[in-house]
């Protein structure tokens, strides 16, 4: 006798060839088998894919349209002052100059007026781009004589039309134009006011232009040879660093906006990713669901003699083949989605968006669909080699149970790091990677618990006498039951869901406490000096005004932390801003109304001794900053230092005059400033009636209307929210695929179970509840969870991250769990009743 | 050493099947359950041998025993020369491919693939060149040479089932097991396929083991072999016990 061990396989008997060959075979029909696949596949792909294109063809356009966004090839910008001539006649030495000063004003037009955002410009404005005007014939012309190009939407608004004259500061204007489209408007989500251009002689017959106003003076260069670009900044970045002027490039056309995307980037792909990760569940069960139908086959070839290797291979291919439409088609919705984004982002913000095909994101998209696959349909597949030929003489109805072997755990291992990697490439920010993957691993585990302790408890629970009620516990409850993917993908979609819904509810709360309870009807800004005690009075004459606050301002430039150039500094991101641009500073013998002074003592009232200042606490801690430390700050081109005495708490969500920085009287009081002031009014007409007054009186004093404000506010909230919310929808319909899936995997037991109930007498009803009942438990279930999940994720966010109170809205996440439970109960229930509709006679025979 | 690659390997005149106190037993200690009690049997190259037994008595389990399907937890079985006591799974596989094929009641031949493309799995498996040319010639030994093309469920059950002993004999085997071949198929379709099924056996020259309810049918055979609570209760041919 020869002993087994002469016994020799060819390696072409599990070939991938071979296996390509039976793979084509096998899958003839498969297709149909996968939409649920397919769909959370799509789903996920299309969300990381359209994600990252959109935010590359926002990167793009700001990148190819930087000079006309920046108004030419180097910027200079000023606060309060323009640059010094000596400054303006270098970079003219360079090429081709043109200044335009910014600053808010009133328009008014017989009883009415308008904050507007005014831009005074030279006759070489615009030094790249074209503006375009309607209404005259060109710039110049409408300009001349006191003539305004203005916002449409601002003549619509107080009645005025091309040919009428308005009131500007002392001086009476002209509406000349309308404008259509502005070069060089800034990128931004906040807008107080709609633009009116003038020329620089009308500027000055206003009278705007007053020592201490907020104003912003920024000089333009185009460069006679563009190859020196990179020179000229630095000589020009070297000559302004001690002075109060930036100096900008074309790399920095959209400041803040390129963080904004980037960071609106990782957010979106992080859920993107959670629907892909359900949807992952949703691979794993359908591949699971379907090799249980292919196990005949499968025992059928082991039984002709196919080795385990080669059929792993053919459910692989099928699997990957099959996987693959569903990423081709998610990439062709990522690839094509910035065409419609423009569409939606143009309502909200003018940034330029390139359309064209983004590889990078695209290929992330297909490699985390194709990663995904493979990883949650491995262990399944790696299970399928191991079905017994036998199952053809017995009826083994279940996969074989258990862990795969150690070298596909090994594989998954790998899978699972290359992912990670590849979420990392994706959003470039490691601890969002790590607390992404941590949390989802945290949630997977928390949610199967759920499951698992749901079917220990329910095991316990004695058997009711109601027939409906017995049956679904026992569907629940027995072996091979779907209660823990279920419960994990229903569950992780529906916490995101809750995570979205009762943050955005606490913010948009917020808002809303913040304007009934504590926010002032106006702002004032730009009060001169000499103006502010006949403002208190004018205001405090008004009936149904109160509480008028007032303070001194102008604006600095924070130059170094303890004698370290700011330049030098690498902040952290959550509070870049502080470095980034020019901060409101203020002075007070006396700690400002409602100061919580945390930290060190304030100043004696007559103190006259070296600067001091008071720090924001929060802002302070991330600098790592304590008391004694110094701060110096630019002022008007003039470095103060100045020695940290005391931290205070600032609530920055009120709308009340915050600042980051206090100094010490007697360091800037001598400096050109302006006052800023807040009122409160009981009702519209006080509000109204103090504006009237106040803008009346002082033409050069602006009020900002909070309610304006805060509607700005909520428009930019709203935007995100509504990102969120779709993304969040994107995890919630790939669980409720999953939730399909699970539901179809389990019809061939359905059916044979209907059959059998219907043979013993069960009707069609008692049946649907039965089944409803268990679809409602395990809707529940998942409910609670992630009521549990979604609230500590909200909580994590509002409280911990943006720092503002968290309050549960009970209500809201029991709406959001009742309607879950419901969903996966009548989604459970309308996805296995159509299986009652079989005759039991027919089969019968196949049971 | 024996290439299972190697179809030209020539058939010794020995036992095909050789059981030596074969013992199935399933679950452990109070659960066990002893399925084969040490069954002894040889069969012969060319012998045609009924299966008879009640439900349950074990007689599927011998010829799962006999396929290499499952593995014996008492005793030893040779099956074509080679001793499969300790067999790997894959050498196994191996061994069923080249020289065992089975025929099962509910045929199991793959729905999605054609009938052509079903005979060819184990030629294709074992690497043969002329594999589809070997399977259209099985087909045609059937008689279903106008059928190639055609998937399962566009077949009759006794299509069906001849497609599934042109899968069987296709690569020569010297052994093919039936497990109640024609259970599913009424009489006169039963008769057809029994008869192809013992020309197709003698044809190839293999050992025809036929698992049956049907008296009859195994009285159609060279040797019937009775078996009653996992043991060998008659045998026309029996083989002296040790």
């Amino acid at each position: 006798m020869i002993p087994d061990t002469d016994i020799t396989i060819a390696d072409s008997a599990s070939s991938w060839t071979l296996a390509w060959r039976f793979a084509r075979r096998e899958m003839r029909g498969s297709l149909r088998r996968f939409r649920v696949f397919l769909g959370a596949l799509l789903l996920g792909v299309a969300a990381i894919g359209t994600v990252g294109s959109v935010a590359d063809a926002m990167r793009n356009g700001i990148a190819n349209n930087a000079r006309v966004l920046l108004g030419g090839d180097i910027e200079l910008s000023s606060r309060h002052t323009p640059p010094d001539a000596e400054i303006i006649s270098m970079a003219e030495d360079y090429g081709t100059v043109s200044r335009v000063v910014q600053m808010r004003a009133m328009l008014q037009a017989t009883d009415q007026r308008k904050l507007v955002e005014l831009k005074a410009l030279d006759d070489k404005w615009p030094l790249v781009g074209n503006v375009d005007i309607e209404g005259a014939s060109s710039l110049s012309v409408a300009l001349a004589d006191k003539g305004v190009v203005a916002d449409p939407s601002l003549l619509r608004s107080l009645g005025l039309e091309i040919g009428d004259e308005a009131r500007l500061g002392d001086t009476t204007v002209r509406i000349a134009a309308n404008l259509v489209t502005e070069p060089d408007r800034s990128i931004s989500f906040v807008s107080f006011g709609p633009r009116v251009l003038v020329s620089k002689d009308t500027l000055a017959e206003t009278g705007l232009q007053q020592p201490g106003s907020f104003i912003s003076y920024k000089t333009r260069l185009t460069l006679d040879n563009p190859v020196d670009n990179a020179a000229v900044y630095s000589a020009l970045l070297a000559r302004t660093q001690s002075t109060h002027v930036r100096v900008r490039n074309l790399l920095d056309a959209a400041p803040g906006f390129d963080t904004f995307i980037n960071q609106t980037e990782i957010f979106l792909v992080l859920v993107g990713l959670t629907a892909l990760l359900i949807g992952g569940l949703g691979v794993a069960g359908a591949v699971r669901a379907w090799l249980t139908s292919r196990m005949p086959v499968i025992a059928t070839l082991k039984c002709l003699g196919a080795p385990s290797k080669l059929i792993f291979r053919i459910y692989l291919l099928q699997v990957m083949s099959i996987a693959m439409v569903g990423v081709i088609a998610g990439v062709t919705v990522g690839a094509v989605a910035p065409l419609f984004a423009i569409d939606i982002l143009s309502g909200y913000v003018t940034v330029p968006l390139d359309i064209t095909l983004y590889p990078r994101p695209l290929l992330i998209a297909a490699g985390f669909g194709i990663g995904t696959s493979f990883l949650f349909a491995l262990w399944p597949l790696a299970k399928a080699e191991e079905v017994r030929a036998a199952h053809l003489f017995r009826s083994l109805n279940d996969m074989p149970g258990g862990l795969p072997k150690p070298l596909y755990v090994g594989i998954s291992l790998i899978a699972v790091i290359a992912l990670s990697v590849l979420a990392f490439l994706a959003t470039g920010n490691l601890l969002m990677t790590v607390s992404f993957i941590g949390g989802s691993i945290l949630s997977l585990f928390l949610l199967a618990g759920l499951g698992d302790v749901m079917v220990f408890v329910l095991r316990r629970v004695p058997a009711p006498q109601i027939v409906p009620v017995r049956l679904a516990l026992s569907a629940i409850i027995r072996p091979g039951s779907p209660v823990r993917s279920m419960v994990i993908a229903f569950g992780l979609g529906l916490s995101v869901l809750v995570a979205v819904s009762v943050s955005e509810a606490n913010l948009n709360r917020q808002i809303d406490a913040r304007v009934s309870e504590d926010a002032p009807a106006w702002f004032f800004i730009d009060i001169q000096p000499h103006q502010i005690d006949a403002f208190e009075t004018i205001a405090s004459n008004i009936t149904g005004i109160s509480n008028i606050t007032k303070t001194p301002m102008l604006r600095g430039r924070v130059s170094a932390l303890n004698g370290v150039l700011s330049s030098d500094i690498d902040a952290p991101s959550s509070a870049e801003w502080v470095l980034r641009g020019d901060r409101a500073l203020t002075w007070s013998a006396t700690p400002p109304k409602g100061s919580n002074i945390v930290e060190g003592t304030w100043w004696p009232d007559d103190y006259k001794g070296p600067p001091l200042v008071s720090m924001a606490k929060e802002e302070a801690d991330e600098f790592g900053l304590v008391l004694g430390d110094t701060i110096s700050v630019n002022v008007l081109g003039r470095n103060v230092t100045a020695k940290i005495v005391n931290f205070r708490d600032i609530e920055w969500q009120s709308f009340n005059i915050n600042f980051l920085f206090v100094l010490s009287p007697g360091v800037l009081d001598k400096a050109p400033h302006s006052w800023i002031a807040t009122t409160d009014a009981v009702d519209d007409a006080a509000t109204d009636a103090v504006e009237r007054a106040v803008t009346n009186q002082f033409s050069n004093v602006s009020a900002v209307s909070v309610k304006e404000a805060v509607r700005v506010a909520q428009r930019v909230i709203g935007l995100l929210g509504g990102a969120v919310q779709i993304t969040a929808l994107v995890t919630l319909v790939a669980g409720i695929a999953v939730l399909a899936g699970t539901v179809a995997s389990t019809e061939a037991q359905r059916l044979s179970d209907s059959v059998i109930l219907k043979v013993l007498g069960a009707t069609r009803l008692s049946i649907s509840i039965a089944w409803f009942l268990e679809y409602a438990f395990l809707g529940i279930l998942a409910g609670i969870a992630a009521a549990i999940i979604g609230s500590l994720a909200s909580y994590g966010l509002v409280a911990q991250i943006l720092n503002i109170e968290f309050e549960l809205d009970i209500m809201l996440v029991l709406i959001t769990t009742l309607a879950g439970a419901g969903a996966t109960a009548l989604l459970g229930l309308a996805g296995a009743v159509k299986t009652l509709g079989h005759k039991p006679g027919p089969l019968l025979r196949e049971v | 050493m024996t290439n299972l690659q190697d179809n030209s390997t020539s058939i010794k005149p020995t036992p095909v099947i050789d059981l030596d106190n074969a013992q199935l037993s399933f679950g452990e200690k109070a659960k066990r359950v002893d399925v084969l009690k040490g069954i002894n049997l040889c069969i012969d190259a060319g012998e045609t041998v009924g299966v008879l037994g009640a439900s349950g008595a074990g007689k599927t389990s011998l010829l799962m025993v006999m396929a290499g399907l499952e593995n014996v937890t008492g005793g030893t079985i040779a099956l074509a020369d080679y001793d499969i006591t300790n067999m790997p799974e894959d050498a196994l596989a191996a061994l069923r491919r080249d020289k065992v094929g089975i025929v099962f009641q509910a045929f199991r031949l793959i729905a999605s693939m054609t009938a052509l493309q079903n005979v060819s799995i184990p030629l294709e498996l074992a690497g043969n060149s002329d594999a589809t040319a070997r399977a259209s010639a099985a087909l045609e030994s059937v008689g279903l040479g106008h059928r190639l093309h055609h998937l399962p469920d566009q077949m009759s059950g006794g299509e069906q089932q001849r497609v599934a002993i042109a899968r069987a004999i296709a690569p020569n085997p010297r052994i093919l097991l039936a497990d109640e071949p024609t259970g599913n198929l009424d009489s006169t379709t039963g008769e057809k396929v029994i008869k192809t099924l013992f020309e197709s056996a003698a044809n190839a020259g293999a050992a025809l083991v036929l698992v049956t309810h049907d008296a009859g049918l195994a009285a159609r055979c060279s040797r019937i072999i009775q078996i009653e609570d996992g043991k060998l209760a008659a045998d026309n041919k029996q083989k002296a016990a040790g």
